[in-house]
């Protein structure tokens, strides 16, 4: 059998009202909240890096730097907050590694808001 | 189901009439007239992509989700295009990147989890694909040539695209391209002679 001996058309047809909701509008919005999502994956990997590092240097064996711990605490603490606690406090890695497990990202990502580096993170909550 | 009915028409160039490939040109650059004028290709250009990357991925929302990409990365990608190659041009060879891209990927996940055979299954699955035998068939051949034979085989055969058009889009010699297509349609051809055997 040739190529020829078949009818050529097109095989596929798109569902009826597709191309009229492909506009360059619906293009870009997506584009602009793949670009907010990026920011938040980033934001959030940073902060989590500065965490990380906090507990890294916490750990450096420098008795002569560390401070008495403050008395127990709620542990949700604004991100410099718990930064600074982080650093001055001699509890024990498993005890932080608990603590920081536990924010749940809607913390993460308010923290982002109340810092005014990701506006409208609400819908995203 | 009602669907948009796209008969073959000779693809390769613009639709309209009044389309003036320089003032658009020029429109894309400037800031203030950028996202008009990239309103104007969406326009202009999304139903010859949607098609070529339908034949070349099978599925629909996949499809949906490659074209999406691809306009964003012709968005993406104004600032670099200085209007050495028509727009149409331009747009064509992201698309087909984006395409060669994305099978490969497809091809390394299906290969990895020992699904390969799902590909041919999803075309008779496609409630879109307007499939009498011979055409299914022909769309079974199509699947079984390499990507890039089949793209080359997709722009000429359907989209009646001059090879030097080919050429530029691929980066790829019009001898190199002519001798693609050329095997592509033999093998297809021995796929449709097994098809018809089978009759």
């Amino acid at each position: 059998m040739k190529l020829s001996d078949i009818n050529r058309r097109e095989p596929f047809i798109a569902p009826s009202d597709y191309f009229s909701g492909l506009t360059a509008q619906s293009i870009l919005e997506r584009y602009r909240k793949r670009k907010r999502r990026a920011y938040i994956r980033l934001s959030i990997a940073a902060s989590v890096a500065a965490a990380t590092l906090g507990i890294w240097l916490y750990s450096l064996p420098s008795k002569e730097l560390a401070v008495q711990p403050p008395a127990a605490e709620p542990v949700l603490l604004p991100l410099d907050d718990a930064l600074e606690y982080i650093a001055e406090s001699d509890m024990p890695h498993s005890e932080l590694i608990e603590i920081i497990s536990e924010i749940p990202s809607e913390v993460w990502l308010q923290e982002l808001q109340d810092h005014n580096l990701l506006p409208d993170a609400e819908d995203l909550l | 189901m009602v669907a948009t009915d796209t008969l073959p028409r000779p693809q390769c160039q613009p639709m309209s009439v009044d389309f003036n490939e320089q003032e658009l040109s020029q429109r894309l650059q400037s800031p203030a007239t950028r996202e008009a004028a990239f309103a104007q290709i969406v326009d202009l250009y999304k139903e010859r992509v949607y098609f070529l990357v339908r034949r070349m991925v099978i599925d629909h929302s996949q499809t949906d989700d490659l074209v999406q990409d691809i306009f964003i990365r012709v968005w993406q990608g104004l600032d670099k295009f200085r209007g050495e190659s028509q727009i149409f041009t331009w747009i064509y060879r992201i698309a087909t990147n984006e395409c060669l891209t994305y099978l490969a990927k497809r091809k390394r996940w299906l290969s990895l989890f020992g699904r390969s055979h799902e590909w041919l299954e999803s075309l008779e699955a496609q409630k879109e694909l307007r499939a009498d035998q011979i055409q299914l068939a022909l769309q079974k051949a199509l699947l079984r040539l390499p990507e890039k034979q089949r793209i080359v085989f997709l722009m000429r055969y359907y989209d009646e695209m001059p090879y030097e058009q080919m050429s530029e889009i691929l980066s790829t010699s019009v001898g190199a391209l002519k001798a693609s297509y050329h095997f592509a349609v033999k093998k297809i051809e021995e796929e449709l002679a097994k098809f018809a055997a089978q009759l």
